[in-house]
């Protein structure tokens, strides 16, 4: 599978709505070249599910993680999909840019068409506070149930309760030690 | 402060039992142990089970996202102690794509014999792991004693048995002079003549493939559904591997293909005893991988920025964002960074460690099984060290909490069983 | 203290209990190391027990997590008297690369005394053993503070 491949078949399902598109083409190897594409992008929320399933047409799909970040008033959720696993060389990584409002932080959930993105899911719930609409289960997964910050939030201030200064030379370097 | 509450249905099925659950806290393996389960049980079987990880969660990207980059690599080999060289392997490639760092090949050679080497020790661990949760402690300790050699040409080569500290952005910190060559093809011959004990000892022993034949099955369409990496998938027929599917290094030269037990002549099934034989083919092929990487390594330089000021200077300025992959013993690795101009910390930092995806594939492993079977069926998918810390039983109702010893002993006695 | 404990002066058999509290596994597997043909210090009669109650010795890897202090502190308080703590590898002794974070409380000994230390990262087995082999001592220490022989375990 080829990176202009899975950029055609994007462009069908989305048509104007893909925003953004770059494609990205490196050589890897030493004497023996091979090409391996990237594609990024980004999309609305709206049209996540129409996407995943575009991207289920044209090969094996395999979400690798879905990471997020926080820009301002806006979360940034990145999906990092793997497609096409099974031939040499063959595989294209998808990845595409959703923003959502923290005022609104609501995604339609992909598990109903890729099962195994409930687990990256749930971390971005309890990490980033966003909301995904139909997943199985929104429990929090590595973080206690009642913690009440979102650590990756670069705008917390509860998160500074949390950090402990736990050695000497690092209270000195400015720190508190909060019991 | 525990509570109790209501776990949603899992796998559409309702036991008919009312069951509670009793949450110690949270935990994190960015791969590691101290992983809770809660089964539901009627006789001897699991219907229901219920995972939740985290007892040992460190807060490993949210340090990263506060310190230089160099410090954040050696934080990254310290995610697990076992594939500790695979995370600063996808690290430095995702760093080397968003600040554009080029690696001259004699490092890329390097990088792949340092994570084969890694790929053998760690699947040789998980071999004497398998054998001791199904009570063959004495394959245990002769396959212990048989991945010492490994650990010593790693030594040999880095200074340390774990914790290798080889990658760096645009190259490796060691070479590999030609006088060690003798040394790692010595090793190399060592292992070549145990391969055929070592597949006598797991797959022709009566009583393991008695305990471990369509014990923890795990079909090709739910691996695929459930995005399983590594050898649990290879093992379900999936032929899923990132040096083959998205070559990175010096992959591409070497052709490395997927192996699934059909490549030792077996139907798939997608239970325990296909999970061992792909690992143990796996050793193989990185034995064959190390032999080809020493004879057509390159002269030349290991590293593109040989002083660290220079790279760290250079990595401020940068400005991208980049993901680098890795198949670790386990898994695909993937890590994800966005560098700033002016930071030094990157500013967004993702790792994911492959039991994260195999996460999910575990429901479906443990359904129909029994109790006895727990042990080898959650160390099958291999999640460092066998994190079974406690798991909790609910059975007509009642709660019982099995410690890991407790389940080791049943585990044992159904070998003993077999074994007549 | 002036004596040396010497491994052929163990006078009776040394029960482990390890527990990780949050660190990566590189010392859990260098402990295990030390139990296999190399190392093999059951030889020698150290053998891991799966319950604190039995232990005379406590193996802490890692450094403690937000959710392991409780459970640390509970298996100090089951482990009967006399004790020795080792806190193994370079998180156990000092947190090592992790600190300044809103999940980890710190090194062992900001939850329980630490008796002997085993710098490394991770320590190699020589390393343990000879940390078990101070602890050994201390604990003879120990054990003659409160008024026990010293009686053969086997």
């Amino acid at each position: 599978m080829r990176a202009e491949e899975v950029l055609e078949g994007l462009r069908r399902a989305l048509g104007e709505r893909l925003r953004s598109p770059r494609m990205v083409t490196e050589e890897v190897g030493h004497r023996v070249r091979r090409e391996r594409g990237y594609i990024w992008a980004e999309i609305g929320r709206d049209d996540l599910l129409r996407t995943v399933e575009a991207l289920k047409e044209l090969g094996p799909l395999h979400i690798s993680i879905i990471s997020g970040t926080d820009v301002e008033d806006r979360i940034e959720l990145i999906y990092h999909f793997a497609v096409g696993y099974g031939t040499e060389g063959g595989e294209v990584m998808v990845n595409l840019r959703i923003s959502v409002p923290k005022s609104d932080p609501v995604v339609p959930s992909i598990c109903s068409l890729l099962p195994g993105a409930e687990t990256t899911e749930r971390e971005k719930i309890e990490f980033l506070g966003v909301k995904f609409q139909g997943i199985p289960d929104s429990r929090h997964l590595f973080l206690p149930d009642d913690m009440g910050v979102h650590p990756w939030r670069k705008d917390e201030p509860d998160l500074k309760k949390y950090v402990r200064y736990t050695v000497e030379w690092e209270a000195q370097d400015g720190g508190e030690d909060k019991a | 402060m525990a509570e109790k509450t209501r776990p949603e249905a899992r796998q559409g099925e309702n036991p008919g039992t009312t069951c509670f659950q009793v949450p110690i806290g949270p935990i994190h393996p960015a791969l590691k142990e101290g992983i809770r389960f809660t089964f539901w049980v009627e006789g001897e079987r699991v219907r229901k089970v219920d995972i939740r990880p985290g007892f040992m969660h460190r807060g490993i990207e949210f340090m990263g996202m506060q310190r230089n980059l160099i410090q954040v690599l050696y934080l990254a080999e310290r995610i697990c102690g076992i594939c500790s060289v695979s995370h600063p392997l996808a690290l430095v490639q995702a760093v080397e794509v968003a600040a554009g760092i080029e690696v001259p090949p004699r490092a890329q050679y390097i990088r792949v014999i340092v994570g084969e080497l890694e790929r053998i020790h760690s699947h040789l661990l998980w071999a004497g792991v398998a054998a001791h949760e199904l009570g063959f402690d004495t394959l245990l300790h002769y396959v212990w004693k048989v991945r010492e050699p490994v650990l010593d040409i790693l030594e040999e080569i880095s200074g340390n048995r774990i914790d290798y500290a080889m990658p760096i952005y645009g190259g490796v910190r060691r070479d590999i002079p030609p006088e060690k060559y003798p040394k790692v093809k010595e090793m190399l011959r060592y292992y070549r003549g145990l391969v055929d004990d070592l597949l006598n000892f797991f797959l022709r022993d009566p009583s393991i493939e008695a305990r471990t034949r369509g014990v923890g099955v795990l079909t090709a369409e739910e691996a695929d559904a459930l995005c399983a990496v590594g050898p649990t998938a290879r093992a379900s027929g999936l032929r899923k591997d990132v040096r083959q599917d998205w070559p990175y290094f010096v992959y591409p030269d070497l052709e490395v293909k997927a192996l699934t037990p059909e490549d030792m002549g077996l139907e798939v099934r997608g239970d325990v005893y296909d999970r061992i034989v792909v690992r143990l083919l796996e050793v193989v092929q990185s034995l064959d991988i190390i032999e080809r990487c020493l004879e057509e390594m390159p002269e030349g330089e290991i590293t593109s920025f040989p002083k660290v000021a220079a790279l760290l200077a250079h990595l401020k300025k940068a400005e991208g964002e980049g993901i680098g992959r890795h198949e670790a013993p386990r898994g695909e690795v993937i890590h994800y960074v966005r560098l700033v101009a002016g930071e030094e910390a990157p500013v967004v930092w993702k790792v994911k460690a492959p039991t994260y995806s195999n996460l999910m594939p575990w429901y479906p492993m443990f359904r129909d099984q029994e109790i006895a079977d727990i042990p080898i069926v959650a160390a099958s998918i291999d999640p460092c060290i066998c994190c079974m810390d406690r798991a909790h039983i609910v059975r007509k109702g009642r709660e019982e909490v099995l410690t890991k010893e407790e389940l080791l002993k049943l585990s044992w006695e159904k070998t003993r069983r077999i074994v007549g | 203290m002036g004596s040396k404990a010497k491994l052929s002066g163990f006078r009776r058999a040394l029960w482990v209990y390890h527990v990780n509290t949050g660190g990566c596994n590189g010392c859990d597997i260098e402990i295990l190391a030390a139990l296999t043909p190399r190392y093999d210090v059951e030889r020698f009669g150290i053998r891991l027990v799966g319950s604190p109650r039995h232990a005379d010795v406590l193996l802490v890897t890692g450094t403690v997590t937000r959710p392991m202090y409780e459970r640390l502190k509970r298996i100090y308080e089951q482990t009967p008297d006399p004790k020795v703590v080792i806190a193994v590898g370079g998180c156990a002794s000092t947190s090592g690369v992790f600190y300044r974070s809103y999940n980890v409380l710190g090194p062992v000994d900001n939850v329980v005394p630490v008796d002997v230390y085993v710098p490394g990262c991770p320590p190699r087995p020589e390393a343990i053993i000879d940390g078990v082999v101070k602890a050994v001592a201390k604990l003879e220490e120990k054990e003659r503070a409160l008024g026990i022989g010293t009686e053969e375990r086997g």
